[in-house]
């Protein structure tokens, strides 16, 4: 089901792209594309057709929340399923994520299990 | 107002002030009172301009130490991750082989299991992300922190240039804490500080011939 998805994926830490490219490898995603942030991803969104977008919150340049308030604002991608994997845990960045139009999120350290699970449920 | 010798001399003065001088019954307490809280004061002045001072100076290292970790555990990451890759690399091309063969069931259930165990130590290296805006927090409060001592120093000369009593007082200070660290406070303070991790990049290279033209 996941294997046929088109996925962006935004994150700083290059360790991180890493550690989520094998994941989706994993889960048997091979048509993937890395952003180092906000704004690198806004570039390949616009070169590009995503079925989902999987984007880091701190990020340097853009910031997932600003990225994801950016994307929002564009009629063609309001309902582009984004889905944030960061450090914030707090309930005020969850809510906060939820208002600007995040459709999932995860706390990291993730699992491979809650990944696909996320994902199922956005884009199964 | 004449050459002041030392804070003991201001301190002096003061009091003299103190003795001397003559004001109605209703602002004498008033004027006693600032005169006590300035007396008082000096010596918090004297801690705060000597940790201003010396904990200011430390902060640019404490943050050059933080980045380096940083970078150290990001690299130290790639390599082990660069390593984990081809691991799962070798486990796909035997799997691969053992399964054109198709009698090697119980040898495929192992590179499973060796698979989920590669997949999970990929994951366990989340921590260095973590980790890495943790530090990277940290040394945003410490240079938030630095900024501050250096506006405080900054008000600490316009106070001194403003009055002859100010540009006296910060004078004595100055001349107290010279005595002052000269002692153990600074030597304390120094040793608990210390960079006891250095790297300038000097190479192993560089080292061994340091060595060698000994």
């Amino acid at each position: 089901m996941l294997e046929d998805k088109r996925i962006l994926f935004v994150d700083d830490s290059p360790t991180m792209r890493r550690i989520i490219a094998n994941a989706l490898k994993n889960l048997g995603i091979t048509n993937y594309d890395e952003a180092e942030n906000g704004l690198d991803a806004l570039e390949k969104l616009h070169e590009n057709q995503y079925d989902i977008v999987l984007t880091d919150w701190n990020m340097p340049e853009m910031t997932g929340r600003e990225f994801v308030e950016y994307v929002r604002k564009e009629e063609r991608w309001q309902s582009l399923p984004i889905l944030m994997i960061t450090t914030r845990g707090m309930e005020d960045d969850v809510l906060t994520a939820i208002r600007i139009g995040v459709n999932g999120y995860i706390v990291k350290p993730f699992t491979p299990e809650i990944l696909k699970k996320k994902m199922l449920d956005l884009i199964g | 107002m004449g050459e002041v010798s030392g804070i003991n001399d201001i301190i002096r003065r003061i009091e003299t002030l103190d003795a001397n001088i003559e004001l109605d019954a209703q602002t004498l307490p008033l004027v006693h009172d600032l005169i006590g809280f300035i007396k008082d004061i000096i010596p918090l002045m004297l801690e705060i301009n000597a940790f201003m001072r010396d904990g200011s100076q430390k902060i640019p290292s404490a943050s050059n130490n933080l980045q380096f970790v940083s970078k150290t555990t990001e690299m130290a990451t790639h390599e082990i991750l660069d390593q984990l890759e081809l691991v799962t690399q070798k486990v796909n091309e035997i799997k691969e082989e053992l399964n054109k063969e198709g009698n090697s069931e119980k040898i495929l259930k192992h590179i499973e299991s060796l698979e989920k165990k590669t997949s999970d130590i990929f994951l366990s290296f989340q921590f260095q992300d973590i980790t890495n805006q943790q530090l990277e927090y940290v040394n945003r409060i410490l240079q938030a922190i630095y900024q501050k001592f250096i506006e405080l120093f900054d008000t600490s000369l316009k106070v001194r240039a403003r009055t002859l009593f100010g540009q006296d007082l910060i004078l004595a200070i100055e001349k107290e804490l010279q005595k002052r660290n000269g002692e153990n406070a600074l030597q304390k303070f120094n040793n608990v500080t210390t960079d006891i991790v250095r790297h300038n990049g000097v190479s192993q290279e560089a080292i061994d011939k340091y060595f060698t033209e000994k």
